[in-house]
C-alpha cells in the first residue's frame, strides 16, 4: 500500500481504527510523505469535528417541550398516541413520492464504435510516470490521448497530457478533454487559493471557486446535485463553460463572456447545437431558467432543465408554492402537484413525465395525455423513449419490488432496485442495471448477466444483438462482451467500444502504471 | 476525539422508576426524552412529526420494559435500542418509502458548513450509515454501546462509520 490510489480510499477505515496493524503502519508511512492524502485525512477530521459540533445542537426547546408534554399526557391514556400513526405514515408517503419523482434519468448510453480510432491490436500505449495520480487518469474521447495530474518535486501539481507536464500550481483538478479530443481544460488553484481555468496557454479569470453544478445520475442510486471543479465543453468543442463564484455571487462564464452575478446557478448545459448555454438561476428569491439571452418566467424554484435533441425547445420543472409543474417552453403542462423530470422523444416532438400527488397515484403523461398502463405501480420514474420514439419504458416500484414497465406492460423479473432502462438501436430490446442485495447485474431483455459489485456502462452493439459493459469485483475490473469475459485489470479507463460490424469490442486498461489497448471477440 | 458529553443519568432514579415510583418515572422521562427525540429526529431524517410520534412510542415502551432492564448502567444503549426497534417496526413494509426519501442534495457554491448543513447531510445518508454516524458522533456512544443498540459487531459498526464518513466526504468534495 504505497500509492495514493490505494491509501486515499482507506483513510476513513484508518481513522476508525479498522485497519490491521501492518496496513495501518503502511498508511502512516505514506501519510508522512504525501500532502494530498494528509489533506484528505484533515478533511475527515474536520467532518468528525463538525459532527461532534452538531451533537451539541438539538431540536428547538418548543418541539422538545411539546413532545415531552405529549408523552406525559399519554402516560395515563396509552391509546391516544396510536391514533397519530396513520397521519405520520401519510406524511412520509407524500414526501417520499415527491422526492422520488424529482430524480432525473441518466442519458441512455448510445452504441459506441471505435473503428476510426484504430486500436484493434493489443499494445502498450503509454507508461505513466512514477508519481502519477492514477485516480486522475482520463482518456480522450478520440481514443488517442491521456491526461492526469502529477506531483512535482517542488510540492506543486502539474497536469500531464500525453506524458508532457504543464506548469506548476498549488493544486490542479482532473483535466477534461473536448469532445473532439483535441483540447483539454482544467481548474488550477494558486497559492492564494484563487481558482481559474487553464486551457493550452490561456488562463481564465480568477474566482474564489470555479465549478459546474449539475445533477449527476447513477444507474441505481439517487441523483444528486454535485459541484465539480471542472468545465463543460460545447458538443462541437469550440468553447467551454463554467460557474465562477465570487463574494458578489455566481457568474456563468462562456469563452470570454461572463454573465451574472446570480445568487445561485445550477444545471448548466449546452444547447445541442453548441450555439448557447442554458442554466437554472436564482436572484434574491426569484428562480428562473436562462436559455441563451432569454430569461424565463419567474417561479419559486426551477429544476431539471432539458433541451430537446434538436435544440429548438426546452422543458423544465417549476415550483409555485408547494406545487410543482412542468413547463414546455412557456407552456404549462398538466400536473397533479408532484412531477418528475421531463424527457423529450428523440425527434423532439413528444414530451413525457410522471406526475402524482398524495391523493392520486403516479401517472405517466405523454404529450399532456395520461398514458394507460395495465401494470399497477405505486411509484414510477424516468420514462425513456425508444430511438424511433414509438415505445416508452419506465422504472416502477411496488413495495419492495422494483421492475420495468415497457409500453404499459410490466416485465416479470423483479429486483431490489432497477436503473433507468434504455432501448437497443432498433427499439426491440430493453436493457438496464439492476441490484439484488449488494450486487449489480446487467439485464438485457429477459437475460440476466453475471453478478458484480458494480456494472457500468451498458452499451448495445450497432446491430443491437449483444451488449458490452465493465464489471467490477474484488477491486478489479473486467469487460463483458456478449458472453465473452476479459481477464481482470486494475482499471478499464476507456470503452468498451464496438466495432462497426459488432464482432469485437475495444477498450483501454491500466495495469499498474502501464496503459494498454485491448480487444475482445464478442461471443 | 469523542467529546460528546451528556449529563449522567441518576441510577437511583432508574431503580426507583423500575420499582413503580411515579415521581421517579416522570423525572426519568424528562431526563431521557431529549436524547430519544433527538435520536429519532436523525432516524426520520429530521421530520419532526414522525420523530415526535416515534419518541413518544419509544418512551412508553421504555417504561413498560423497565422492569426487564438488567443493568441500569447500560440504560442509554438499552433505551436507544428500543428506539431503533420502534423505528424499524414503523418502517416494516414501507421500505419503499424509506428508500424514496433519499433526497436530492442541493448545494449552493461557496457556502460554509454549519451545524444544520451537517445534520442535513447525515439525514440524507442511507441506512445503516446514518444510524452508525448518529450513534457514534451525535450520541457519543462507544462501539461497544453501539453494538448493544444495533445488535451488530464492533467491526461491522466501525466499517459502517468509515463508509458513512466517506460518503460525507465525497459529497462535500463534489
Amino acid at each position: 500500500m504505497t500509492d495514493c490510489r490505494t491509501v486515499e480510499p482507506r483513510l476513513e477505515e484508518y481513522r476508525v481504527d479498522l485497519l490491521p496493524a501492518e496496513e495501518k503502519q503502511s498508511v502512516e508511512a505514506h501519510l508522512a510523505g504525501c500532502a494530498p492524502c494528509s489533506d484528505v485525512l484533515a478533511k475527515i477530521r474536520s467532518i468528525e469535528e463538525a459532527l461532534l459540533q452538531a451533537a451539541d445542537s438539538g431540536p428547538s426547546r418548543e418541539s422538545m417541550n411539546a413532545g415531552l408534554a405529549r408523552v406525559q399526557a399519554a402516560l395515563p391514556r396509552k391509546t391516544r398516541w396510536k391514533e397519530r400513526i396513520p397521519m405520520a405514515a401519510a406524511a412520509l408517503a407524500l414526501l417520499g413520492t415527491f422526492v422520488w419523482l424529482l430524480g432525473g434519468p441518466p442519458s441512455p448510453p448510445t452504441p459506441a464504435t471505435q473503428d476510426s480510432k484504430g486500436i484493434w491490436e493489443e499494445k502498450r500505449l503509454a507508461a505513466l510516470p512514477e508519481n502519477f495520480d492514477a485516480t486522475s487518469l482520463v482518456w480522450s474521447p478520440s481514443g488517442r490521448s491521456w491526461a492526469g495530474r502529477i506531483a512535482g518535486g517542488d510540492k506543486k501539481w502539474h497536469v500531464v497530457i500525453d506524458g508532457k507536464p504543464g506548469p506548476p500550481f498549488a493544486s490542479v483538478d482532473v483535466p477534461v478533454f473536448s469532445p473532439d479530443g483535441k483540447k483539454a481544460a482544467y481548474v488550477a488553484v494558486d497559492a492564494d487559493g484563487k481558482q481559474f481555468v487553464v486551457s493550452g496557454e490561456t488562463r481564465g479569470e480568477k474566482f474564489n471557486e470555479v465549478l459546474v453544478s449539475r445533477l449527476e445520475h447513477s444507474p441505481t442510486e439517487q441523483d444528486v446535485f454535485r459541484n465539480r471543479r471542472t468545465v463543460l465543453w460545447a458538443p462541437d468543442s469550440h468553447a467551454f463553460a463554467y460557474q465562477g463564484h465570487t463574494t458578489e455571487g455566481t457568474f456563468v462564464v462562456v469563452g470570454t463572456t461572463k454573465r451574472g452575478p446570480y445568487r445561485s446557478v445550477r444545471g448548466l448545459c449546452w444547447c445541442p447545437d453548441s450555439r448557447t448555454v442554458a442554466f437554472e438561476a436564482q436572484i434574491a428569491s426569484d428562480s428562473f431558467v436562462v436559455v441563451g439571452d432569454r430569461k424565463g418566467e419567474i417561479f419559486d424554484g426551477v429544476s431539471q432543465l432539458t433541451f430537446s435533441p434538436d435544440g429548438t425547445s426546452v422543458a423544465y420543472l417549476a415550483r409555485e408554492g408547494a406545487r410543482w409543474l412542468v413547463m414546455r417552453g412557456e407552456r404549462r403542462m398538466p400536473s397533479d402537484g408532484s412531477v418528475g423530470p421531463p424527457v423529450f422523444s428523440p425527434d423532439g416532438t413528444s414530451l413525457a413525465y410522471v406526475t402524482g400527488s398524495e391523493e392520486t397515484p403516479n401517472r405517466l403523461i405523454i404529450d399532456g395525455k395520461y398514458s394507460k398502463m395495465d401494470q399497477l405501480a405505486s411509484q414510477l420514474a424516468d420514462p425513456v423513449f425508444s430511438p424511433d420514439g414509438k415505445r416508452v419504458a419506465i422504472r416502477a416500484k411496488n413495495g419492495r419490488q422494483a421492475f420495468i414497465i415497457v409500453d404499459g406492460h410490466g416485465l416479470l423479473e423483479t429486483f431490489d432496485s432497477v436503473g433507468v432502462p434504455f432501448f437497443s438501436p432498433d427499439g426491440s430490446t430493453v436493457a438496464y442495471v439492476a441490484t439484488r442485495g449488494s450486487k449489480q447485474l446487467a439485464v438485457v431483455g429477459s437475460d440476466i448477466g453475471e453478478k458484480f459489485s458494480k456494472v457500468e456502462p451498458i452499451v448495445f452493439s450497432p446491430d443491437g444483438k449483444t451488449v458490452s459493459y465493465r464489471g467490477e469485483r474484488f477491486g478489479k475490473q473486467v469487460v463483458v462482451a456478449g458472453k465473452a469475459l476479459s481477464e481482470e485489470f486494475d482499471a478499464v479507463v476507456a470503452g468498451p467500444f464496438y466495432s462497426s460490424d459488432s464482432k469485437k469490442v475495444s477498450f483501454v486498461v491500466r495495469q499498474g502504471l502501464e496503459l494498454w489497448s485491448k480487444f475482445l471477440d464478442v461471443k | 476525539m469523542m467529546v460528546v458529553s451528556h449529563p449522567p443519568l441518576d441510577l437511583g432514579l432508574i431503580h426507583d422508576a423500575r420499582g413503580g415510583n411515579a415521581e421517579a418515572r416522570d423525572r426519568l422521562v424528562r431526563d431521557v426524552y431529549h436524547r430519544v427525540f433527538r435520536y429519532f429526529l436523525r432516524l426520520t431524517r429530521g421530520r419532526e412529526d414522525a420523530a415526535l410520534d416515534g419518541a413518544q412510542e419509544t418512551m412508553l415502551r421504555i417504561l413498560r420494559a423497565l422492569p426487564e432492564l438488567r443493568d441500569p448502567q447500560r440504560f442509554i444503549p438499552w433505551a436507544l435500542r428500543i428506539a431503533t426497534n420502534v423505528w424499524r417496526d414503523r418502517l416494516r413494509g414501507r421500505q419503499d418509502v424509506e428508500r424514496a426519501v433519499e433526497a436530492v442534495v442541493v448545494e449552493e457554491p461557496g457556502r460554509r458548513l454549519n451545524v444544520n448543513d451537517m445534520l442535513g447531510r447525515v439525514d440524507r445518508l442511507p441506512e445503516p450509515y446514518r444510524s452508525a454516524l448518529t450513534l457514534r458522533y451525535l450520541e457519543g456512544l462507544s462501539y461497544e454501546a453501539m453494538s448493544e443498540v444495533l445488535d451488530l459487531s464492533s467491526g461491522t459498526l466501525r466499517s459502517h462509520v468509515a463508509r458513512g464518513l466517506r460518503m460525507l466526504r465525497e459529497e462535500m468534495e463534489s
